[in-house]
């Protein structure tokens, strides 16, 4: 994947994590900040592997 | 877990609304917020696939052996906006398939005749030439064929078909705006009425010096056919407009499938996968329309630390 597709992550995981968010609970305070929370993980957890396949891929 | 807290109504209708327009289940229970995002999160994603893939991703198509779309299944839970695609596989007028036909189909997917259009008026943009005089076709020793410029013309074309006979006009300007009216004379050449990502690409009108570029249309159908201007013989080849429903989500070629493909690349897959995201992120919201949120109203935590406080 290029570095360009790359971007469509960011509005991927936040349409996923309101999404997912939404349908677990009912308030709108707690909907976004689990939305948030989640967004952030996702992000951390995709940096990671990227990180990882970057560092592994380095030598190739 | 049903949260007494929300009223999910006739819970049966709010999951057959929110199948078929993502958030309109959660409308129906006045469930705003919700509603807003399963809407705007859902459909924007699903339209943002259909647009990276220049509108071509959704489609059914179940050939054996061949093209299926799997992927289908998960797109056509966003609803409406995938269903559409059912209808259109029905509608949807293959090039037909015979051993004379299956050579020339895999070549182009251009039809001659086979009662796709009986008639036709529509607007047309293309060229046209004279064919060569009759002198000129066997010229004497020395003397050079004289060959005719070919010429943009736009103008309105139209035809009918009775008895096994194509009748019909061109009436229009050539560029330098000249008006012709020329007669049609044989069966025109013409891309099925309803299909997507047609090869419109001049092949019978190109100058010499002209680069050779495949061009594709969904929004456009190519049309060649035989003319005659008073006792000149001629042709001509272009476009006429294609309708949006005859286009939207109509079943891809091979051909076009390959097109897309290479203009495209990896963005085609990422468009496919980002709709069938849309679509099983929508089972989520129809889940949440028929039992309610999955982990309560959101308020528990709060509520136990006042119960405590008490």
């Amino acid at each position: 994947m290029d570095a360009h597709s790359t971007w469509y992550l960011f509005p991927l995981a936040i349409v996923i994590s309101l999404v997912y968010s939404a349908s677990r609970y009912e308030l709108p305070s707690k909907i976004l900040s689990r939305a948030g929370r989640m967004f952030l993980t996702i992000m951390i957890f995709m940096g990671i592997v990227f990180v990882v396949l970057d560092t592994l891929s380095f030598w190739l | 877990m049903t949260s007494p807290k929300v009223d999910l109504k006739n819970r049966w209708l709010a999951v057959v609304l929110a199948f078929l327009v993502p958030g309109a289940g959660h409308l129906y229970q006045r469930r705003i917020f919700k509603a807003q995002i399963y809407f705007f999160g859902i459909l924007g994603m699903f339209f943002s696939g259909m647009a990276m893939s220049d509108w071509t991703v959704v489609y059914w198509k179940w050939e054996a052996g061949g093209n299926r779309t799997i992927g289908y299944f998960s797109q056509v839970l966003v609803g409406l906006p995938a269903l559409t695609a059912r209808c259109q596989a029905l509608r949807y007028t293959s090039p037909p398939i015979d051993e004379f036909q299956m050579e020339r189909r895999l070549r182009d997917d251009r039809i001659k005749g086979s009662g796709v259009d009986q008639a036709l008026d529509a607007w047309f943009t293309g060229r046209f030439r004279y064919r060569p005089k009759a002198e000129s076709i066997a010229p004497e020793v020395g003397v050079e064929l004289s060959a005719e410029p070919i010429q943009a013309v736009t103008g309105q074309i139209s035809w009918r078909r009775a008895d096994g006979m194509y009748t019909g006009t061109f009436e229009g300007t050539v560029g330098d705006g000249r008006a012709v009216s020329l007669t049609i004379v044989d069966e025109p050449t013409i891309t099925p009425r309803v299909f997507a990502h047609g090869e419109i690409t001049s092949t019978e009108l190109r100058r010499d010096n002209e680069k050779f570029e495949r061009e594709f249309s969904s929004s456009l159908r190519y049309v060649r056919c035989d003319v005659r201007d008073g006792q000149r013989a001629g042709e001509i080849e272009g476009t006429v407009p294609r309708q949006f429903w005859d286009w939207f989500q109509v079943p891809l070629e091979d051909k076009a499938l390959e097109e897309i493909h290479g203009r495209l690349g990896r963005h085609y897959e990422l468009a496919q996968v980002i709709t069938w995201i849309a679509g099983l992120l929508n089972l989520l919201a129809i889940w949440d329309a028929f039992e309610g949120p999955a982990y309560g109203y959101g308020d528990e935590e709060e509520l136990a630390e006042g119960e405590s406080a008490d």
